[in-house]
């Protein structure tokens, strides 16, 4: 400053070389202010490059720490999901025997399913014996004293005993559940394969999908332990480490900040705003740009947080889609379409579940539930539930009785919570339905006498003790008629009674002819026009009508044989011959069968309609039904018989109920005489096991001709 | 069809082998008929049996009633085809079935 002090005082000497001096000393004059401005927009391009730095620094832990909270919610539903299956299989190896073990694992082991292994053992003494092996052979057997020793020691536990990484060809994990309270020594242990390439990132509706992380078997964090990873490795960048518990073991998720998060500012920003401060070093630019960035920020703390809430209901979403089964099977003879809605008031996984399984080539048992609250716990219960309905209901349990043994798995008073569940079992060719109800919205059945609820008996939820065991009701399922069953989100509204609610699903206007999967759309639409408050699980089955005689829609027989047979009774030998000749293919039992129900129906031919007879052998084009016509050219009226002691006509009836798939009686609408026909699938596993109580039973209003099966033993 | 009859001490054997329908049940009806109240038990050996339907089936379910029920006819079976009837018929309930000659004979 000195310097400029002294030149106004030397220009009082003016000239002109001191005129271009002046206009110098007037832009130093400026200076100060020049240095205020480009103080301020430092100090403000400062300030402003920390608040970006501090911005980006919380976004990404936010981010961090929800992805580990998503990994860790994705490990808890993997675990659920293993050791459902295994507790419903320790239940039915309590329950039962190691055969209605086998049953059930099969459905749950093997390719494409969850386990490669499932084996039951007995413990005694602390020495475990194995029972039975679905799947491959256990890797457990391989290691010292056959596993016995880790069998031995497995906890009675609510837990998932977890032994670890066994390494072999492929990478394994072994599990054992012994159960909790359990007396009989009973271990379930299964394997589950690790990916051969960890890498492979996981896709929807793996609850993993979409998240970048890396994920080991217990603390240490080593290529042998890494069982899962979205990410290269090391992560490059920030990465958090946490461990979670998984069964009784632990797993250490990396959680790493792969490229950029929606709605967190770019790394680059401070530089950006550090570069632009300092450029621009202005006031009004300086303020300019602090505003724009304020906003900025605002919006990105907006944007984080409506990201933060769609990622935790998509997570609810994920899970739930994990835990339900991936798709309903489809089966002949019926229609069948499921919904899932999530409510928008819960940002949790709710308890709301259906399922629908295949119990043979004509028996369908579906179900719907829903378990109060919400929650990874209610999710745990939900699961726990429809898998031991699956144990049970495969193993043959009626829907009453299948809600009896539920009850001993959930306990108000223990677990705090309960479940209302509907157990419908259909046969799908009678369409004999029979429906329990624990405490559930009642079913909907649409048929051309209008719309109603089934009315069945009253039953405690599962988890409430009930005065009396488990009641049902059956009815018939008119062909074409539809039966809906929904969780209550689906009816109730604040503010408006249940029965309110019932009335409006019942009275809905919608095309319910429509095809299954419209309906629902339909009924959801008018129902939950805003959307649903709680979750709702809708499952829908329409039996379709059945084609000229009562064969399953869908099927096409192509005759293959058909012969006309004398009134001797030599000729019954004849007739089965030429049947089972027509079908060199089939399975031995069936085989077999054909061949007892062709003798039965030819006997009855020839003893009673006293005629010659007809024999017509079909196969479906998928060449695994059999179609077998037997007519008769009796005239008038079939007469109803008297039955007798040496009567073999209704013992014949008794065999064909039992033996047949599905079988019916014509009478021929010109020619004289009757037409009984009876269908068989060709496969190795045949009709159903024999059942003398089935055997016992009248086929009903199908023969319609007087015929009756005869009880006399 | 093919038929033995053979009488033991305290009771009856008679074997069958072949089908047995509408056609061939008299045959063994007629067997059946030979053995009297009095000579024990009938043991009815189906083990060489490749067919047998309800009219095979009445035909045993007489000689039982004839007899007085109860014990009186036992059968001898081991073929699926065989057993499958029977118990499709509940009448596995009704006769006692057997693996073999000896143990239907000793009742045990």
């Amino acid at each position: 400053m000195s310097a400029a002090d002294r030149r106004p005082a030397e220009s009082e000497r003016a000239d002109d070389g001191e005129a271009r001096r002046e206009q110098r000393a007037g832009a130093r004059r400026v200076h100060p202010t020049s240095v205020l401005v480009f103080t301020v927009g430092a100090a403000l391009t400062l300030g402003l490059t920390i608040a970006s730095v501090v911005s980006i620094s919380s976004g990404n832990q936010r981010y961090l720490a929800q992805q580990a909270r998503q990994v860790d919610s994705a490990v808890q539903a993997t675990v659920t999901a293993l050791q459902q299956p295994l507790i419903a299989a320790a239940n039915v190896a309590s329950n039962g025997t190691s055969a209605s073990f086998r049953a059930y694992a099969e459905t749950v082991t093997g390719e494409g399913n969850t386990f490669t292994s499932m084996s039951l053992w007995h413990v005694v003494a602390r020495h475990a014996t194995l029972e039975a092996v679905v799947g491959s052979a256990p890797l457990l057997l391989k290691s010292p004293e056959g596993g016995s020793t880790f069998i031995s020691s497995v906890p009675r536990s609510t837990q998932l005993t977890v032994l670890g990484i066994i390494s072999g060809k492929v990478r394994t994990l072994g599990y054992a559940e012994r159960l909790p309270r359990s007396t009989d020594g009973v271990v379930v242990y299964a394997e589950s394969a690790l990916p051969a390439n960890p890498f492979i990132a996981p896709v929807a509706p793996s609850p993993f999908a979409g998240l970048d992380f890396a994920l080991y078997f217990g603390r240490v964090t080593s290529a042998r332990t890494l069982m899962l990873s979205t990410i290269a490795l090391p992560p490059s960048g920030r990465s958090t480490e946490a461990v979670v518990p998984f069964g009784s073991a632990q797993v250490t998720v990396v959680s790493a900040l792969v490229g950029r998060p929606a709605g967190v500012l770019p790394h680059w920003v401070p530089f950006a705003v550090a570069a632009a401060g300092l450029a621009l070093a202005a006031l009004a630019a300086a303020f300019a740009e602090r505003l724009v960035r304020r906003r900025e920020a605002a919006e990105s703390v907006a944007e984080v947080r409506g990201a933060e809430t769609e990622t935790q209901r998509g997570i609810a979403q994920t899970l739930q889609h994990a835990l339900l089964p991936e798709e309903h099977p489809t089966f002949p003879g019926v229609e069948m379409a499921t919904r899932y809605v999530a409510g928008v008031e819960h940002l949790e996984v709710g308890g709301d579940w259906f399922d629908a399984i295949a119990l043979d080539g004509h028996r369908l048992f579906l179900t719907v539930g829903d378990v109060s609250g919400r929650g990874l716990a209610a999710a745990t219960v939900m699961g726990s539930l429809r898998h031991a309905i699956r144990a049970y209901a495969i193993q043959g349990d009626a829907p009453a009785e299948v809600l009896r043994k539920l009850s001993g798995l959930v306990n108000v008073g223990r677990d705090g919570c309960f479940a209302t569940v509907i157990c419908v079992l259909l046969d799908v060719t009678t369409g004999k339905v029979t429906v329990a109800s624990a405490g559930h919205t009642p079913a909907l059945v649409v048929d051309a006498r209008g719309r109603r609820f089934v009315d069945a008996p009253p039953n405690t939820p599962v988890g409430v003790q009930g005065p009396r065991p488990p009641a049902s009701i059956e009815f018939e399922l008119a062909p074409e008629a539809l039966l809906v069953a929904y969780t209550d989100g689906l009816v109730e509204r604040r503010g408006q009674s249940l029965d309110d609610g019932l009335d409006a699903l019942r009275d809905a206007a919608i095309d319910w002819d429509a095809p299954v999967a419209d309906v629902l759309a339909g009924v959801v639409a008018t129902m939950l026009p805003e959307g649903a408050g709680d979750d709702v699980a809708i499952l829908a089955v329409r039996r379709l009508a059945l084609t000229g005689a009562a064969a399953p829609d869908g099927l096409t027989f192509v005759p293959r044989a058909k012969r006309t047979f004398g009134r001797d009774a030599v000729e019954v030998a004849a007739a089965r011959t030429f049947a089972v000749d027509a079908l060199p293919e089939a399975s031995e039992d069936a085989r077999a069968a054909v061949a007892l129900l062709v003798s039965e129906l030819a006997t009855n031919a020839t003893q009673h309609a006293r005629t010659p007879f007809e024999v017509a052998v079909a196969v479906d084009e998928s060449g695994r039904r059999v179609r077998v016509e037997i007519g008769d050219f009796a005239g008038g009226e079939p007469t109803p018989r008297s039955p007798g002691p040496s009567e073999s006509r209704g013992r014949g009836l008794g065999i064909l109920e039992a033996t047949a798939d599905t079988w019916g009686i014509e009478s021929h609408d010109e020619a004289p005489g009757k037409t009984v026909w009876f269908e068989l699938d060709l496969g190795p596993s045949t009709a159903a096991p024999p059942s003398p109580a089935r055997a016992a039973t009248r086929p009903g209003s199908r023969g319609g001709d007087g015929l009756e099966p005869d009880r006399q033993g | 069809m093919d038929i033995g009859l053979e009488r033991a001490q305290g009771h009856v054997v008679i074997t069958v082998a072949g089908e047995v329908d509408l056609a061939t049940a008299p045959e063994l009806a007629a067997a059946l008929d030979e053995v009297g109240a009095d000579d024990g038990p009938i043991v009815v050996d189906l083990t060489e049996v490749g067919f047998l339907d309800s009219s095979g089936l009445n035909v045993l379910l007489q000689a039982r009633e004839r007899l007085g029920g109860g014990t009186s006819v036992r059968l001898v079976a081991t073929r699926p085809a065989i057993l499958r009837v029977l118990a499709v018929t509940g009448l596995d309930e009704v006769f006692p079935v057997f693996p073999a000659v000896g143990e239907a004979a000793s009742g045990s």
